[in-house]
């Protein structure tokens, strides 16, 4: 388990010094699951150890949010007078980039589907 | 006269991280039950639920942030080597992710423009102040990443932050009974817009459903981080 755990932190650490040296605005674990998916394109394995411990952690993914997201109410008030408009926009945005995203790709994989045939 | 000594107990259990360790987590386990018992109901989403009750803790015990998040911050911790982790689903599908490459990145294009562009203008129609503007634009990123592009482009990091939550909270709510209503069938669709537009609540939500659904919501947490942490910097 320990192992595993590793080397999940291994491709994090990597990926952290990989932004930092690049100064990238883009954060260090998802330069590091990108190194993780370029490892196994060139054949190279997680380990069971390793697996197992991803399966464990993405069960109770969404508990890795709760910290943040309990000092919504928090940051909330730091908006003020805004706030309203903040959290319509974001509702509205939100629902319209849900449909288009799923639309666009539903509509493109019928289409490569038929080009297949 | 001594206080009482549940009072003294309190005190001394307040200060130490060990406390709101375990009411992070208890947090999270009574809102999973919660779930269950609402059959699964979009609704009783367990981060909402298990913020929404920390957040009340929070509130009544009049508990600074920073206090809690001292316990907290093991859980939060765990954020990085989970993201890496969701790198192991998408290898265990990458023969079917590969045959997706069209719609995917078609998908990725389309929704991170409307996303953006959407934003923009309403928060023009409406007249918010700039840097508010700015903050919102990359709302639909995963948190660190929305931060940072926020800074760089004139935003404040703590209203993104805020953005961001608000917009996964949504947006996992919202899915299923949005798509529903749509008729969209397409389950690697669906798990994929989840993903782009709610980054990992949204993600955590499509893992809920399946593992094949959470890959592609996973592909494009990660894709959607990239475009918006490399393009809207250069953009703006």
């Amino acid at each position: 388990m320990i192992e595993g755990f590793m080397s999940l932190l291994l491709f994090q650490l990597f990926g952290e010094a990989i932004a930092h040296l690049a100064h990238w605005p883009v954060p260090g674990p998802i330069i590091g699951l990108l190194l993780l998916l370029a490892w196994a394109g060139l054949g190279g394995r997680l380990g069971s150890s390793g697996e197992q411990v991803a399966r464990g952690l993405l069960a109770n993914l969404g508990l890795m949010f709760v910290p943040v997201a309990a000092g919504i109410l928090f940051q909330l008030r730091s908006l003020g007078g805004a706030a309203w408009h903040v959290a319509w926009i974001v509702v509205v945005t939100t629902a319209v980039t849900l449909v288009a995203t799923a639309a666009t790709f539903t509509v493109l994989s019928r289409w490569t589907a038929k080009e297949s045939e | 006269m001594n206080p009482p000594p549940i009072f003294d107990l309190w005190v001394f259990l307040k200060a130490k991280p060990l406390l709101w360790l375990v009411l992070t987590l208890g947090a999270w386990v009574m809102a999973r039950r919660l779930q269950d018992a609402a059959a699964g109901a979009a609704w009783a989403n367990p981060v909402a639920g298990a913020s929404v009750l920390l957040g009340s803790v929070l509130w009544l015990t009049n508990t600074p942030y920073e206090e809690f998040f001292a316990g907290a911050q093991f859980v939060h911790f765990l954020l990085g080597p989970t993201t890496i982790a969701l790198g192991v689903t998408i290898i265990e599908h990458g023969a079917a992710v590969r045959r997706q490459l069209i719609p995917v990145v078609g998908a990725l294009l389309v929704g991170v423009s409307v996303s953006v562009g959407c934003t923009w203008v309403l928060c023009h129609l409406v007249g918010l102040p700039a840097d508010i503007t700015m903050s919102l634009l990359p709302k639909s990123a995963t948190a660190p990443v929305a931060m940072s592009v926020s800074e760089s482009i004139g935003g404040i990091p703590s209203i993104s932050m805020c953005a961001v939550l608000l917009t996964g909270v949504t947006g996992a709510v919202i899915v299923t009974p949005l798509f529903n209503l749509c008729r969209f069938g397409n389950w690697n669709a669906r798990g994929f817009a989840a993903g782009l537009t709610a980054h990992g609540i949204g993600t955590a939500r499509a893992y809920q459903v399946s593992n094949e659904v959470g890959v592609y919501a996973a592909l494009a947490l990660a894709l959607a981080a990239l475009v918006q942490g490399i393009v809207l910097p250069l953009m703006l």
